[in-house]
């Protein structure tokens, strides 16, 4: 079973989380400012990361919170996890660049 | 106990009759529970409040802490599950005046059932619906998890080292719940003990 690192509850089955998206994505500060274009970016497009993707989880059934994780998507391996808010963490290992 | 909503089962002895049973189960009832959630940014005054209040600082990680009559169940960053026992008094008032702006609580009073399974096979029965490390060396006494037991949100906790666990579900799971922990404790025998009242 794949375990998951919740920065609140530490090591937990994968069942109990849900995946939520593409993390880092943020809302621009002004709507009416913006072009179309620019609108279906934040709205539509997202990356298609072969290798590391940062990405939003939600411990869903535990306690609920939202996260964010760094995901190798060729090996399902997850390199880190960090509470929401926080800046992604720099991975150490030579030729990793999220 | 011929109540529509309530789950109902007899005590006595379930699955193999020989022996000791692997697992003793006991529902404890009479307690008041309330969910305590902390406001945006007040944890902190939160736990400074109950300090003083109840003698017992509300966690910040995964675990129980007990003051005098009074117990917090971690149950997410700033957010808990307060109990204790039932009175004349409100809980939630009583909860309400000590937290004041600086967290919201709400009566659950009711909502869950209180179970504690003790036993030589407890760890095995869990290990058929608990997906987490039970093992000393992962989960102590006073351990907290918010998670799943046959599928079911449960919060569980360790209460002593031999062990004995608690376990809160949502009342109407209770029968799921009943059905599978039956079923799981079958082969090495459980002892169903009557409802006694909640102690700390």
């Amino acid at each position: 079973m794949l375990l998951i690192q919740c920065p609140y509850c530490g090591l937990r089955p994968e069942l109990e989380f849900a995946y939520a998206g593409q993390a880092h994505v943020a809302r621009p500060a002004d709507p009416s400012a913006t072009t179309p274009d620019q609108w279906t970016e934040f709205l539509y497009l997202r990356d298609n990361t072969r290798g590391i993707h940062a990405e939003r989880w939600r411990h869903v059934r535990g306690c609920a919170r939202f996260f964010n994780a760094l995901r190798d998507t060729t090996t399902d391996q997850f390199l880190a996890t960090y509470r929401a808010g926080e800046s992604m963490p720099v991975l150490q290992q030579a030729g990793q660049k999220p | 106990m011929a109540d529509a909503l309530h789950f109902t089962y007899s005590p006595g002895r379930l699955g193999r009759r020989e022996g000791a049973p692997g697992l003793v189960l006991q529902e404890l009832t009479q307690f008041a529970l309330a969910s305590v959630i902390a406001r945006k940014g007040q944890a902190a005054q939160a736990v400074g409040a109950a300090q003083r209040a109840f003698g017992a600082s509300p966690p910040t990680t995964p675990t129980i802490a007990a003051g005098s009559d009074i117990a917090f169940v971690w149950s997410g960053p700033g957010h808990w599950l307060a109990l204790g026992p039932q009175s004349t008094e409100s809980f939630e008032a009583r909860l309400g005046t000590v937290f004041g702006t600086h967290a919201s609580v709400f009566d659950q009073s009711g909502s869950r059932v209180l179970l504690e399974l003790r036993g030589p096979r407890v760890r095995d029965v869990l290990a058929k619906g608990v997906s987490i490390d039970l093992h000393p060396r992962a989960f102590r006494t006073g351990d907290v998890a918010v998670t799943t037991a046959s599928h079911l949100a449960v919060h569980l906790w360790q209460v002593a080292d031999e062990p004995v666990y608690r376990l809160l579900v949502v009342r109407t799971w209770f029968d799921s719940l009943w059905r599978w922990l039956a079923a799981s404790a079958a082969e090495y025998g459980c002892e169903v003990m009557a409802p006694t009242p909640y102690t700390l």
